[in-house]
């Protein structure tokens, strides 16, 4: 699934509202260069043992830590846990290689585009089937786009069609069809987009949906249908045998994959509490466990019976400030706030080590990555209070707090919201450490989620805390740019706008990767010295399984979220 | 109650006679000396009061800041720099327990201290008025007393979107006023038919005289007994609202708090010193309490045969 690849973890992000956020964020086009990404490698099921030659039998439990909202369909799902049972049962046309780079033809045997960059043709391999038997043909992937454009359809995944030419007229009603879309047979199509950009391949949507089952619905519909909620007819390597609302889903074996066949029976996903899961993986109740907080890494490597793996995760945490309030205008003072944070304290200490301090919106396993920014302000606590003497705040009435340069005491309030423990445990240690630099901060009553990022986007708070969960691609616009509605600080900044832009349109960039890289250098060295944010840390995503399930890959997306590794999966027959 | 309600108004006549001269106890000295005499009520009384000293006088005992972090010493066992270990952002943990007991002691005793005030003063009206005052008063108690008393504090306290201490204060006392009103109100209606009521309004006492002068301190038994027993529920509720999120926010210190921030099967399991420490001085400092009460109720009861 490609939408799977935009991972939105309850315990960072939480809510679907931010969800919804997310989805807005542009995924990247990548093609043609090679990226550093850590720990990369992928791991045989045991360690170090030869498991023998895989062999067929045998299911796999996983666990879901709330109920899914049963919308299982690609194209509407808006649950977290909807997307885990549809990563291994509906093909999208492409997939990421370990590397970042959208290589694995997947139900497309072949794609490419025009010399001007306008026009992608994609062949659609010849030999696959739905779930029922029927061919899969450029009609079910038209159908998708169609479904996802359609002026009814309410869902976050209208930026994956926009960019085709004609998705507007027919999002506004004027037109029934893609005016840019055009079947050349049953299994070629030329799509036609606006105009070229970076990541136009990344941005498209890309899993087909069974057009025959779901003909004759509008959207509104189709979300409420059988084939939606109780029978899904899909087209990955494994199909949907039951599905007991809030208790589990049970997928089983497609026999007629177009691929190589699994290896397991059964793929079973059952709803098992967070705070029961440790656990029931360490029981052998649940063979895989995600979200792993970072103070059970230890313990969990120590279980001989399992295989604990990490990998920075695609997101990070920032405080931002709210630039409308006039005391937060002071570039000087935001830029002191930033080195009076000891980040690689809250690293060391509350992820135990298990993450990484960040200076840009970049995380290290993007291959924008400004590798100059490593090391952009350091704890230094001296040089902090020195900038703030410099810009004119000083402790004139003794009170050990810093007035405003006219004078006035200077008081500031850090709103944070519940949900992530981390977060929530690192506010009133940043308060702490500003104290020391001198400065007056309050600590807000954390607010619950939807309420905080509702007061967040209306400018309502001075600083807060909050999270972004990214896509490989590394385009910044949905929340960077100065009129986007995520731009949660209200950051206006023409220069900014210009490069995001830039790093997306411009001729170099489509054609050299490399010279997309020094665009979004050019930005992030900007943002960080703007510092509408204070980049805090990003955060390794940990996850463990047991080491009866061989022939597990992990990389940059973790275990679980690819199908492609799912065939591979087996269970000695001892173990089963 | 009966035969105690007669007395002040003995105690009244008896003030005027010459000092020295031997004399019967009254029954306050009386009740104290039952009091005294309870070993589980004494053993309260000097909990509470060693609770309470090393609260307030903590700063003698430790110097760490029960706000300061110390992200690389984060989770320390008990040792010889934190007593009680450290917890997950590195703050001391008996440095919070003392501190955090500050804020239990105050939430339990200004509670306590408001909801005597305003039950006994709208029951003593209701009482003595009658009519409808009482009707009003009432109404009001039964409004507040049938909504479910957790709920209606975290109703309040989403609706106001913020805590502090003494908002959560104020929600309490506004929650748990009826009870104490109730109490008063029924100790006045049988009050307001005793004779010597009805000769001081014979002779034209002025109403306030009436209830303070008179009637009040008969009525002073059960709101003693009643505001004792409240402190100590206060506590458990402080805690529990901490422990849901909802009590004095972060990162004020508070035993509830504390016992909150230990809510994880892993700390549970392997970090005992997150959490025995807050819930011992809960359970300790509310039978304190409790048992303060209890002896209060004992000593001042005199139809009781538990001497």
């Amino acid at each position: 699934m490609m939408m799977g690849l935009i991972r939105i973890r309850q315990n960072s992000q939480g809510g679907r509202k931010m969800k919804r956020k997310i989805f807005s964020l542009g995924l990247a086009l990548v093609l043609g260069w090679t990226v550093a990404a850590c720990n990369n490698q992928a791991s045989p099921g045991g360690d170090g043992e030869d498991p023998g030659e895989p062999v067929d039998g045998g299911k796999v439990t996983m666990s879901m830590f709330s109920a899914p909202k049963g919308i299982f369909n690609p194209v509407f799902y808006e649950d977290q846990y909807d997307v885990y049972p549809l990563h291994y049962t509906f093909e999208d046309l492409w997939y990421y290689d370990k590397d970042l780079r959208l290589t694995i033809p997947g139900l497309a045997e072949k794609w490419e585009f025009s010399d001007d960059n306008q026009t992608l043709t994609i062949h659609l391999r010849k030999n696959a089937k739905w779930h029922d038997g029927e061919p899969i043909t450029v009609d079910d992937l038209i159908f998708a786009w169609e479904t996802i454009a359609h002026p009814d359809y309410t869902g976050s995944r209208l930026y994956m069609v926009e960019k085709i030419k004609g998705a507007e007229a027919m999002h506004e009603g004027e037109a029934d069809e893609l005016s840019g879309v055009e079947k050349v047979d049953d299994y070629t199509v030329k799509v036609t987009f606006e105009q070229a950009a970076a990541n136009t391949l990344a941005n498209l949507w890309a899993t087909p949906i069974p057009k025959h089952v779901y003909e004759g619905m509008n959207p509104k519909e189709m979300v409420k249908a059988d084939a939606t909620k109780k029978k899904p007819i899909g087209s990955g390597p494994f199909q949907f045998k039951e599905i007991k609302p809030n208790e589990y889903v049970v997928l089983e074996r497609n026999p007629d994959y177009y691929g190589e066949n699994a290896h397991l029976d059964q793929i079973v996903w059952k709803v098992v509490s967070q705070d029961v899961a440790i656990g029931a993986l360490e029981n052998g109740e649940i063979d895989f466990l995600t979200q792993i907080a970072p103070e059970e890494f230890e313990s969990l490597k120590k279980n001989e019976n399992l295989t604990v793996k990490e990998t920075q995760d695609f997101a990070y945490q920032y405080m931002g400030f709210n630039l409308t309030k006039e005391k937060l205008q002071d570039k000087k003072l935001r830029q002191a706030i930033t080195y009076g944070i000891n980040r690689k304290a809250m690293v060391d200490g509350l992820l135990k080590g298990h993450g990484t301090v960040l200076n840009q919106h970049m995380p290290q396993a993007s291959w924008a990555y400004n590798e100059e920014l490593k090391d952009a302000y350091p704890y230094d606590p001296e040089k902090a209070k020195k900038i703030l003497k410099e810009a004119g705040y000083e402790d004139k009435d003794g009170d050990n707090f810093v007035e405003d340069p006219e004078g006035n005491p200077l008081t500031l309030t850090l709103s944070y919201p519940t949900g992530n423990p981390v977060r929530e445990k690192s506010a009133p240690v940043i308060v702490q450490d500003l104290k020391k630099i001198g400065l007056n901060v309050k600590l807000d009553q954390p607010a619950e989620q939807g309420v905080f990022y509702e007061k967040v986007e209306k400018a309502e708070y001075e600083l807060f805390l909050a999270g972004w969960s990214l896509t490989p691609d590394p385009d910044p616009s949905g929340i960077w740019m100065s009129t986007d509605q995520w731009n949660f600080p209200r950051w206006e900044n023409e220069k900014s706008d210009e490069l995001i832009k830039k790093a997306v349109l411009s001729k170099e960039a489509i054609e050299d990767q490399e010279k997309r890289k020094q665009i979004y250098a050019e930005w992030t060295e900007l943002v960080s010295e703007e510092a509408p944010y204070v980049f805090l840390y990003s955060m390794n995503r940990i996850e463990a399984w047991n080491n009866r399930v061989k022939g597990v890959t992990f990389d940059w997306r973790g275990a679980i979220e690819d199908h492609n590794w799912v065939n591979e999966w087996w269970i000695p027959k001892d173990q089963q | 109650m009966q035969e105690s309600s007669i007395q002040p108004k003995t105690v009244e006549m008896q003030q005027p006679e010459p000092k020295g001269k031997p004399r019967g106890k009254s029954p306050l000295q009386l009740a104290l000396r039952r009091f005294f005499k309870n070993k589980m009520a004494i053993a309260g009384v000097i909990i509470l009061a060693v609770v309470s000293f090393i609260s307030i006088f903590a700063p003698l005992f430790i110097s760490h800041d029960p706000l300061a972090t110390d992200l690389y010493n984060t989770n320390a066992e008990p040792g010889g720099e934190h007593w009680l270990g450290t917890d997950d952002t590195g703050r001391d943990v008996f440095a919070r327990l003392l501190y955090g007991g500050r804020i239990s002691l105050i939430i339990g005793l200004v509670t306590m201290l408001g909801t005597v005030l305003i039950g006994a003063v709208l029951g003593a009206l209701a009482g003595y008025y009658g009519r409808w005052i009482d009707a009003l008063v009432m109404r009001l108690t039964d409004l507040v007393l049938a909504l479910p008393f957790l709920l209606l504090i975290l109703f309040v306290i989403a609706v106001l979107a913020e805590t502090s201490l003494w908002i959560l204060i104020i929600t309490l006392v506004l929650v748990v006023w009826p009870q104490t009103a109730r109490i008063v109100r029924a100790e006045f209606l049988s009050l307001r038919e005793q004779e010597y009521v009805l000769s001081a309004q014979a002779i034209g006492c002025r109403d306030s005289r009436i209830i303070f002068r008179h009637m009040i301190p008969n009525a002073v038994a059960p709101i003693i007994v009643n505001a004792t027993l409240l402190m100590g529920l206060m506590i458990t509720v402080e805690s529990s609202l901490s422990f849901l999120g909802f009590g004095v926010p972060e990162p004020t210190p508070t035993w509830g708090n504390m016992l909150n921030a230990a809510r994880n099967v892993r700390i549970l399991s392997s970090e005992p010193w997150r959490w025995i420490p807050p819930g011992f001085m809960i359970v300790i400092t509310v039978l304190a309490i409790n048992f303060i009460g209890d002896g209060l109720r004992d000593a001042f009861d005199t139809k009781s045969t538990r001497r």
